[in-house]
């Protein structure tokens, strides 16, 4: 007989932050769509365009759902759990902003050293797309792969 | 050389019949928390570790010890 177990405030705190990485994640593949639309055709364009607003959807659902849950599972005097050090998440998420950090500095000193002010071959917002996409999915990415430790339940 | 923490959190967890998740939820982390510091991919703060053993009412010493590589 399967006993049904209620998930602990600590797991829901691992599992809001999943499904905030997945939002991030998602908002990254918008900006990657947005950084493409300089390099393709129209025709092209308009599948992503469509494409990106399937994804902006499933983006605000996903976060609607991250916010719902630490709203609903979460209770107000166990909300101190999303800061604690205790946490291989917080770890985690500690290490993917340092990751995130680090390529975007390296992408914002190449863009900086291969364009000038009057010889850029694109304007200003291609750059700030591509910056975005690449914090976002550095980010996001990072996340879930150093989440992915390899852990069975043991009992 | 390089020192390493090591842990008998396992054995313990089968004396006492428990799974990650029990002793997760006693001690007040998650499951993922427990079962990275028993793998050696998380090392617990002092109050974790100290919660721990005083969980299973063992000195900490008991439980986690440092080892060279």
């Amino acid at each position: 007989m399967n006993k049904q177990r209620k998930i602990s405030p600590a797991d829901q705190v691992d599992n809001h932050r999943r499904l905030l990485f997945l939002a991030m994640f998602l908002l990254s593949l918008i900006f990657g769509i947005k950084t493409t639309a300089y390099l393709i055709d129209e025709e092209t364009k308009e599948v992503l365009n469509i494409t990106a607003k399937v994804l902006a959807g499933l983006f605000a659902i996903v976060l609607i759902s991250s916010i719902y849950l630490k709203l609903a599972y979460i209770p107000r005097k166990q909300r101190h759990l999303f800061n604690s050090p205790d946490s291989y998440v917080t770890q985690v998420f500690n290490q993917s902003c340092r990751n995130s950090w680090v390529l975007t500095f390296v992408l914002l000193t190449l863009i900086s050293v291969t364009t000038s002010q009057y010889s850029s071959a694109y304007p200003t917002e291609f750059y700030l797309n591509l910056i975005m996409f690449i914090m976002l999915m550095v980010f996001s990415l990072s996340f879930f792969v150093l989440f992915q430790a390899v852990t069975e339940e043991e009992f | 050389m390089n020192t390493i923490l090591v842990n008998r959190i396992r054995v313990f967890r089968a004396e006492h019949r428990m799974s990650q998740s029990d002793l997760a939820e006693q001690i007040g982390v998650s499951r993922k928390t427990i079962s990275t510091i028993e793998v050696g991919r998380f090392v617990p703060s002092t109050i974790i570790a100290l919660k721990i053993a005083r969980y299973f009412k063992v000195p900490v010493e008991e439980i986690f010890s440092l080892k060279e590589e």
